[in-house]
C-alpha cells in the first residue's frame, strides 16, 4: 500500500505532458501551402497550466519536433519567433488559428527546401503580474512537407483497344528532389501528336499498370509521367523523358485469342459443359461409386 | 467465387464422393514385411501442354496458334489418391486431382500488330482410376513399377483479353463469355522407379518416421479427349498427340 501514493506521483508529470500538446489541424503544408498567403492552420491545446485573470497566450515557432525544440525563455512580443503576440481571455482548453506562411516565417523555413521540415509549435503563458515567470505550456508539431519526386522513367508502353497501358518507375533521388517512397503517385498523360483527340491522364503507383483509356485507335500520342508526392506536391515534379515509339504508343483494335477464336468461327461458346452429353462426366462417376460399393457390401 | 465454385462443382462433387466412399484403409493395406500399410498415394506432375483447339478448324484458320504460337507450356497437376484394392500383385487407387497451366499472348491488330496481352487458363480437375503393378519391386526387386490409368475430366477454363475476361457477340447479338467448363476422359500408361532400391535403409527410416512407405519418379504418356465427349458445340481441350508427364509420387 506503501507504494501507491509514489506511484501515483510517477503518473502525474506523464498526465500533465499529455495534456500540453498542441495539435495543428490540419497538421501539414505542402509545398503549395507553405507559400500560399491564405492557408492557415488552429492550434488547439489544453494548457498544463490553468491560466489566471489577465494572463495571454504567447504562441511562438522554432525549427525542430516538439517541446525539446522550444526556447526555455520566452520570445519578446513582436519577435521573429512569435506567431501570436497575446491571446487574451485565455482557457485551460483553447485554441488559435494562424496563417501558415507566420509558422513558416518563423521557423525559417524555405518552401523550395528538398526535404520536409518539421516545426515546434510552441504555447506560453505569459502572467499579467510582472514578478511571475512565462512558462511553456503546450507544444506540439508542425510538418512542411516540401519534398518532391524525380522525374519518373517509363518502364513500357504496351498498346490496346482505344488504350495504352504504361508501367511507370520512379526515379533516383537527386540533391533537389527527394520524395521516391512508395506512397509517390504517378500520372501518366497521354497527348495524341497529331492534335486530334482528347488528352487522357490517369494516376496510380509505381510498377502498376496505368492504363490511359478512351484513346482513339490509329492515333500516335506521346506518354509522359509526374510524380505526386503523398501531399500533394506534383506540380514541381520533373516529369518523365516522352515515350514516343510510334508503334508502342498507337492504339489499334487489338483482338485476343477468344475473339479470334470466334471470328475463326469457333463452335465453343462458353459455359459449363456443351449439353447433355456434358453431364455424362459426374454421372459415369456416380454410378462407377455406386457400382463399387455394392461389390463391396 | 461464386461463379468459380459453380464451375468446378460438376467435378468436385462427385470426386468428394468417391473419396468419401473409398474402402477403410485397413481393407486396401498391403505391406511387406517391416512396412507401414499402404492406403494411398500423392503424385505431383509436370508436362508439356498444348490443346488442341486448331483442330476443328481442319487448317481454315489455327486461333491458338496464331495467339500463342506453338509451344507447349508446362501443365502442372497434383492426383491425390486412395487405394481400393491391394494385393501381392499390385494395387487399384482411385484419386481426385487438380492442377494448374496458363498460355501468354498478345493481341493482334488488323494490321497484324501486337499489343495488349491475351491469355487462356485451365485448370484440370481429374477423378481417376489406376492400377499400379508392385509386384516386380515386392517380389523380385526389381525397381520398376508399370501403371495404367484412366480418368474423366473436367477442364475449367477462362480467356482473358486485357486482364479480363473476353467477351464477344454471337450472330444473335448475344453476349459469349470466354469462360467455361469442357468435360473430357484420358487414357495413360506409364512407368515408375521405386527409388527405395537404391537406398532401402534410408527409405524405411523414412517409412517409420513420416508413414511413406514408397517413392517413385515417373514417367508416362496420355492420350485425352476432352471435348464434351465428342460434342459438336465442344473446342477440343485435349492435347493431340501423347503427352508426357514426370514427376514425383509417394505411397503411403
Amino acid at each position: 500500500m506503501a507504494r501507491r501514493p509514489a506511484l501515483l506521483l510517477l503518473l502525474l508529470p506523464g498526465v500533465a505532458l499529455a495534456q500540453a500538446t498542441v495539435r495543428p489541424d490540419p497538421t501539414y503544408a505542402n509545398r503549395a501551402n507553405c507559400s500560399s498567403t491564405t492557408a492557415q492552420t488552429t492550434w488547439n491545446w489544453t494548457s498544463g497550466t490553468s491560466p489566471g485573470t489577465g494572463d495571454v497566450y504567447r504562441l511562438a515557432a522554432y525549427a525542430g519536433s516538439g517541446a525539446s525544440a522550444c526556447s526555455s525563455t520566452v520570445p519578446a512580443a513582436g519577435s521573429s519567433a512569435t506567431v501570436e503576440n497575446d491571446l487574451t481571455s485565455p482557457t485551460l482548453t483553447d485554441s488559435a488559428t494562424i496563417f501558415v506562411a507566420n509558422i513558416q516565417s518563423a521557423a525559417g523555413v524555405n518552401c523550395l527546401d528538398a526535404n520536409d521540415k518539421p516545426v515546434a509549435l510552441c504555447v506560453y503563458l505569459v502572467p499579467v503580474a510582472s514578478t511571475s515567470t512565462a512558462t511553456l505550456v503546450a507544444a506540439g508539431t508542425f510538418d512542411f512537407w516540401l519534398a518532391v519526386p524525380p522525374a519518373p522513367t517509363l518502364s513500357s508502353v504496351v498498346p490496346a483497344n482505344a488504350a495504352l497501358k504504361v508501367t511507370v518507375a520512379a526515379g533516383a533521388a537527386t540533391s533537389t528532389e527527394t520524395a521516391v517512397g512508395s506512397d509517390v503517385n504517378y500520372t501518366v498523360t497521354c497527348r495524341p501528336n497529331s492534335g486530334t483527340g482528347a488528352t487522357a491522364t490517369k494516376t496510380g503507383n509505381a510498377g502498376q499498370v496505368i492504363t490511359c483509356g478512351d484513346l482513339q485507335n490509329g492515333v500516335q500520342y506521346t506518354v509522359t509521367a509526374r510524380g505526386t508526392s503523398a501531399a500533394g506536391n506534383g506540380n514541381v515534379g520533373a516529369a518523365s523523358a516522352p515515350y514516343t515509339d510510334a508503334t508502342a504508343t498507337t492504339p489499334l483494335p487489338f483482338v485476343g485469342f477468344w475473339e479470334t477464336y470466334q471470328a475463326d468461327g469457333g463452335v465453343d461458346q462458353g459455359g459449363c459443359g456443351t449439353g447433355g452429353r456434358g453431364a455424362l462426366a459426374p454421372a459415369a462417376a456416380i454410378l462407377a461409386l455406386l457400382g463399387l460399393r455394392r461389390r463391396r457390401s | 467465387m461464386r461463379r468459380l465454385a459453380r464451375l468446378l462443382a460438376p467435378a468436385l462433387v462427385p470426386a468428394a464422393l468417391a473419396l468419401a466412399a473409398a474402402p477403410a484403409p485397413a481393407a486396401a493395406q498391403f505391406m511387406s514385411m517391416g512396412e507401414s500399410p499402404r492406403w494411398g498415394s500423392l503424385q505431383l506432375s509436370v508436362s508439356a501442354y498444348r490443346p488442341d483447339i486448331d483442330s476443328e478448324f481442319n487448317g481454315r484458320a489455327a486461333p491458338y496458334t496464331t495467339i500463342f504460337g506453338t509451344g507447349r507450356p508446362l501443365l502442372f497437376q497434383f492426383l491425390f489418391s486412395r487405394s481400393l484394392w491391394g494385393t501381392e500383385v499390385g494395387t487399384l487407387d482411385l484419386g481426385f486431382g487438380a492442377g494448374y497451366w496458363q498460355a501468354y499472348g498478345n493481341g493482334i491488330a488488323p494490321n497484324g500488330a501486337r499489343g495488349d496481352s491475351t491469355s487462356l487458363m485451365v485448370i484440370p480437375l481429374t477423378v481417376a482410376l489406376g492400377y499400379r503393378l508392385d509386384y516386380l519391386y515386392d517380389t523380385w526387386h526389381v525397381p520398376f513399377e508399370p501403371y495404367v490409368r484412366v480418368a474423366l475430366l473436367d477442364y475449367v477454363w477462362w480467356a482473358n483479353t486485357g486482364g479480363q475476361v473476353a467477351t464477344t457477340l454471337n450472330a444473335s447479338g448475344a453476349e459469349v463469355r470466354g469462360q467455361g467448363g469442357t468435360f473430357g476422359w484420358s487414357a495413360t500408361l506409364g512407368i515408375a522407379l521405386v527409388l527405395d532400391f537404391f537406398d532401402p535403409t534410408l527409405a524405411r527410416q523414412m517409412d517409420q518416421d513420416t508413414g511413406i512407405n514408397r517413392t517413385l519418379i515417373f514417367l508416362d504418356f496420355t492420350k485425352a479427349g476432352v471435348d464434351d465427349f465428342g460434342s459438336p458445340k465442344s473446342w477440343q481441350l485435349g492435347p493431340g498427340y501423347y503427352m508426357w508427364s514426370a514427376g514425383l509420387q509417394f505411397v503411403f
